[in-house]
């Protein structure tokens, strides 16, 4: 039998979105090239997420999260429209891996942006999992901020 | 008080006019650094600015025409064949409006990254038709023929139809704007290895080489010039790809200017994660399967 604390709210992040809730979510993501920053208030115990594809908006398409400079800046906002703060925040970054055939290197550039830019903000880089060529699949718990991971081929 | 000599007062007069000068340097530099953002903020300010006025003819408008047509409707209210045309206006102006705030709207969502595909079975035969009935009375004002080539046999696919369904309907909508008076608009549908290919065709102005990869751009068309006294806010296109690429999809254009264009849009079928479940399921499983913990 299922014990109470089993049950929990789930969310599936699609590509390109942003998720936050105050409440405990577990969400799931899968990652290629793409990145995904969990973003952690230890004192709130608020978590979001994002999962970006590209590094930077060139200006010309939606200035939607799909781009890595949007989508952490983005993030950092909801989290503190929720009342958290950024020097209460760390960060887990996870994905950025680079298909083998690829010249453009998309896996690096998100990875260095995502460095880049919470390092910016000031924000921790507490626990990361990048690079490589495999694919990762993640699952936050925004409650505790433990990321389970795995890699997917 | 001592007495200071020419050449120490020479010293102390060069050293404070070389950091004067250092000065006015970091200044020059701060100035010119200035001028960049101001110089950013402005093209933003400007793009901000022609999207309103922009937005505003494509709200304005029909508001205005729904305003002016209820107004009859109340002074003919015993005309049963005036009544009849003016509600018939009413809602296609209403439609419009509609239309064009749906599209505000879902680019306001994909831009705060809230928007998610909702997974389905739609029947793809009948979201086509749909959005074809709808733009009727757009293509009956230019005299052009909206026709329907081929359907799907099986037309069950799982996908968002609602988003599929505004797709189609600003491909539709350029393909109707961009035709001449009195031309035809023809959608196919056909799938070949479980994807999903709807085309829409023109034969109307095209598009030109340069101008091909630049159309999915937010306002481009503001710019663009050449699309000038045609209607729209300049996010159609920007929406249509960006809503594809959230259900997997992708979009094609054979184009020739003065011959029409061709858009494809290619789909495959979506999952809806319901699994979550069972992938999440009791906390036993999930440590047997993960592979490290952060």
């Amino acid at each position: 039998m299922k014990k109470s604390e089993d049950i929990f709210n789930q969310h599936y992040l699609y590509p390109s979105t942003l998720f936050v809730n105050k409440d405990p979510y577990k969400v799931v993501t899968v990652l290629g090239s793409c990145i995904s920053i969990c973003l952690y208030d230890k004192k709130l115990k608020i978590g979001g997420i994002n999962h970006y594809m590209l590094p930077l908006w060139n200006g010309n398409g939606l200035a939607s999260p799909k781009y890595g400079n949007l989508a952490i800046k983005k993030l950092i906002k909801l989290m503190e429209s929720l009342g958290c703060n950024k020097k209460d925040m760390i960060a887990k970054v996870f994905g950025g891996a680079n298909q083998i055939n690829s010249s453009a290197k998309i896996g690096e550039r998100n990875i260095q942006i995502a460095i880049d830019v919470m390092k910016e903000e000031g924000i921790k880089i507490s626990a990361k999992s990048v690079g490589g060529t495999i694919g990762r699949k993640i699952i936050f718990d925004t409650h505790t901020a433990e990321v389970m991971m795995k890699y997917v081929k | 008080m001592d007495k200071i000599t020419d050449s120490e007062l020479l010293a102390e007069l060069d050293k404070r006019f070389k950091s004067n000068e250092q000065t006015l340097e970091q200044q020059k530099n701060l100035l010119a650094e200035l001028e960049l953002v101001n110089k950013r903020l402005l093209s933003a300010e400007q793009v901000k600015s022609q999207f309103l006025s922009n937005i505003r003819n494509e709200i304005v408008n029909p508001l205005t025409s729904i305003l002016g047509l209820s107004k009859n409707l109340k002074k003919n209210y015993n005309n049963e064949d005036a009544i009849s045309k003016t509600s018939t206006l009413i809602y296609q102006e209403a439609f419009d409006l509609d239309f064009q705030l749906s599209n505000i709207f879902v680019a306001a969502e994909l831009e705060a990254g809230e928007l998610v595909p909702e997974i389905a079975n739609a029947n793809i035969n009948e979201v086509v038709k749909q959005v074809a009935d709808q733009l009727q009375h757009k293509a009956k004002k230019k005299g052009i023929t909206i026709t329907i080539i081929n359907k799907l046999s099986d037309p069950t696919f799982r996908t968002d139809a609602e988003k599929i369904h505004l797709i189609i309907s600003n491909l539709l909508a350029n393909a109707i704007e961009f035709s001449n008076d009195g031309g035809a608009v023809n959608l196919s549908l056909q799938t070949k290895n479980n994807e999903l290919m709807i085309g829409i065709q023109d034969f109307g102005i095209g598009i030109d080489l340069d101008h091909q990869t630049v159309i999915y751009d937010r306002f481009k068309q503001l710019e663009a010039g050449s699309t000038k006294g045609h209607g729209g806010h300049g996010l159609g296109l920007s929406i249509v790809k960006d809503l594809l690429e959230l259900l997997g999809g992708k979009i094609g254009l054979e184009s020739e200017v003065k011959r029409g264009s061709t858009f494809t849009i290619f789909l495959t079928e979506g999952d809806e994660h319901e699994d979550l479940n069972l992938t999440l399921g009791g906390n036993e499983f999930l440590f047997d399967e993960i592979d490290e913990l952060f």
